[in-house]
This record gives structure tokens, C-alpha cells and sequence, in this order.
């Protein structure tokens, strides 16, 4: 990472812990909420068994609970499907239709998990159920990385890298199978900053 | 079913046209070629990633000499990362320098194989006008016919981790992600 970025982030970081109230609360358990820059959701999935696609929905919204000590935590996470992203204007159009995503109709996806598994003070695997065109099914995020940190005297921020698997036959999207997989690989960047 | 029956009737057909031949030149399905960046964690608590959904390029592939020659051409001011401010970092002089150097170019001629199996494309890739041995690793390289163009459809997965500093572009590394497919002309 440049020293740039990290002076932009440093201003970025500077700003927010300046516009916001700072709580002296040392309490668990602890809120926090997703940083809009460092919270998206990436899909990938295969094409006639050749190459992976892949888009991005974001940035996420919600918030995220956490009590790191007694190994605890709830999440709670919305997307607006309309804000696919593929980079490819015709592809995020039909990605958008009724057949996929159905936007129109479910204007959100939601990720609700009270089941957060917590190894030394890491959070190791989120499990809940995510909700996609009105229909919810179970999903677990397993941690790639985690960690927090606190820069100065400002907020402490936690977030990593998570990845889970669902089959889109499950949510009624059938379209193109099986020239395109059923299994959809989520990767999700996610950074809270502490309330 | 109904893909192997066109792709044995393509096949009839050009085995009858072309004999022998198998060499071939590729144009890029913009809708199947992407390139996704990933920086690690370095500086921030998460992955950041970035991509290409916008690039040129052509393939030519000869699956029974098994070689091959990939070009592409990124325009630097074209990678996205869902960040105006990031994305605007990255484009600027600091990261890609898009305004002297508008494109990032790889062009690979050595496939190697393992048995059939397409494994990697070795090549050049040029950054900030600095010119470096890149190797990718490919896998799912396949050739289907596609009912969507009628036509033979060339493609797979490619991955190629990068030294940051090695190429003027800051600290850490870098993971490319390329997806490739490619229509036969």
C-alpha cells in the first residue's frame, strides 16, 4: 500500500472519528458499523466450465455486533440488488431481470446471522441466513482474515475477508443452468468502524 | 444434448473445410474477459479489488502444435474499484500513472501444456511503460462451440501474482485474476 493511500485513508479516518461523538464505553458487547468504502460482496461463477465470471454488489450496508470476549456476535447486512456490477452494462441488465435478481420486485438482498464463531478473539465463521428475491436459505461465511485496529485516538475499526458458497438454483434462479454453474462463490470485503 | 449435437456438426464441417488444420485466431467475448486486481490487506483491514471489465486483445490458439499467442491491452484509466477515491489513486500517478501511460499491456507466446491441459502462458507484461517477464497460471482452458454465437469459443481462467515494487506501482503484491474467453474469427 502506497504511503499515499495510507495518508488518504489516515484523512478519510481523521474525518469520520471528527464528525462523529466518541463514546468512552469499554462495555462488550460492541457495535459497529460497515464502512460504505471497504464493504462490497463479489460473486463468481462458471461459465460453460470455462472461466469465471465475476460482479460486485455494494457498497453493503449494516451493522455488525460483536462481543469478542465472550465469543458472540450478530450481523445484520442489506444490499440493493440493483447495484450489481459487472463493469459490463447489457450483463448487469439481464442480472437485473426477473429471471435473476428480480430487482424490481426485491429491490434487497439481506444477510442475518446470529451464529458468530470466535477463535482467539478473531472472528472465524459467521453463520445465518441470507434472503435473495424473497427467499432465505442458510449461509456461512468463513473468515479468510480478521483483525482490528485502532489508529491514534481514533475508533476502533475491524474487518476482513470472508468467503462463502450457494447454489442459485435454491433462490429460483435457474436461468442459463447448467451452461452456468449453480454454485455462486461469495467473497465478502467487509471493514466496521466501532460506534 | 443439444450442444454436442452443433458441436459435432461443427466439427463435421470443419474437419471437411480445414482438414487437418486446427490453428486458429480469436477475437475476445467483451462480455466473458475481465480482469480483476486484488491488494491484499496491506494498510487496510481487507482485500480491496479492482477490475478491468474493458480491455482488447485476440488469441490464437493451434491445439494439436500447442501453442498459442494471447495480447491484451487494459486502458489504465479504466480500472474500477467501486471507489471514486480509490479508483482515482489508483489511475493517478502514484499507482498507474493512466495520463503518461494510458494502457497496461501482457502479450504471452509460451503455452505450456500439462498432457492437454492448457497450465500457464508465460510472457511480457508492460506497466508505466516498464517491460517485465509475467508468467500466468491457466486453468479450465477449454474450447466449446457456443450456442450463443454459433461459433467455437476458446477460454479459461489465468492468475499471476505481481511484485508491486518490482514494477513502479508501490509496496506489496498484487494477484491478477484473468478471465478469458475468445470467438473464433
Amino acid at each position: 500500500m502506497s504511503p499515499r493511500l495510507r495518508r488518504t485513508r489516515a484523512h478519510v479516518f481523521v474525518a469520520v472519528a471528527a464528525a462523529c461523538v466518541a463514546t468512552a464505553a469499554h462495555a462488550q458487547p460492541v457495535s459497529y458499523t460497515l464502512n460504505p468504502e471497504r464493504s462490497f460482496v463479489h460473486f463468481e461463477v462458471v461459465h460453460f466450465g470455462t472461466s469465471t465470471s465475476r460482479g460486485r454488489f455494494g457498497p453493503l450496508s449494516g451493522s455488525v455486533v460483536l462481543d469478542r470476549m465472550a465469543g458472540r456476535g450478530e450481523v445484520s447486512v442489506q444490499v440493493a440488488t440493483a447495484a450489481v456490477s459487472t463493469g459490463i452494462p447489457v450483463f448487469d441488465a439481464v442480472l437485473r431481470g426477473a429471471d435473476l435478481l428480480s430487482s424490481a420486485a426485491h429491490p434487497e438482498a439481506y444477510f442475518v446471522a446470529r451464529s458468530v464463531r470466535v477463535d482467539a478473539g478473531k472472528v472465524a465463521e459467521v453463520r445465518g441466513e441470507f434472503t435473495l428475491r424473497g427467499i432465505s436459505q442458510g449461509l456461512t461465511l468463513r473468515a479468510l482474515s480478521f483483525a482490528c485496529r485502532t489508529e491514534g485516538a481514533g475508533r476502533e475499526t475491524c474487518g476482513g475477508d470472508f468467503e462463502g458458497e450457494l447454489s442459485r438454483s435454491e433462490f429460483g434462479i435457474t436461468h442459463s443452468l447448467p451452461f452456468v454453474a449453480d454454485r455462486v462463490r461469495l467473497r465478502v470485503q467487509v471493514e466496521g468502524q466501532r460506534r | 444434448m443439444i450442444r454436442a449435437r452443433r458441436f459435432c456438426v461443427l466439427c463435421a464441417a470443419v474437419v471437411v473445410a480445414a482438414g487437418h488444420a486446427c490453428a486458429a485466431d480469436y477475437s475476445f467475448d467483451p462480455t466473458h474477459t475481465t480482469v480483476h486486481v486484488e491488494l491484499p490487506a496491506a494498510g487496510s483491514l481487507s482485500t480491496v479489488i479492482a477490475r478491468w471489465s474493458k480491455s482488447e486483445g485476440t488469441l490464437a490458439f493451434d491445439r494439436t502444435a500447442r501453442s498459442g499467442k494471447i495480447e491484451i491491452s487494459l486502458p489504465a484509466a479504466a480500472l474500477d474499484s467501486g471507489v471514486p477515491a480509490l479508483d482515482a489513486l489508483l489511475r493517478g500517478p502514484a499507482v498507474l500513472d493512466a495520463a503518461t501511460h494510458p494502457f497496461v499491456k501482457f502479450s504471452g507466446d509460451a503455452f505450456r501444456f500439462d498432457g492437454d491441459q492448457l497450465s500457464a502462458v508465460a510472457g511480457t507484461l508492460t506497466v508505466k511503460g516498464r517491460e517485465s517477464p509475467l508468467t500466468f497460471s491457466a486453468s479450465r482452458f477449454n474450447c466449446y462451440i457456443s450456442p450463443l454465437f454459433r461459433r467455437e469459443v476458446c477460454g479459461g481462467d489465468f492468475e499471476a501474482r505481481i511484485d508491486r515494487a518490482a514494477h513502479g506501482l508501490g509496496e506489496g503484491s498484487v494477484l491478477l485474476r484473468v478471465q478469458v474467453e475468445a470467438i473464433k474469427l
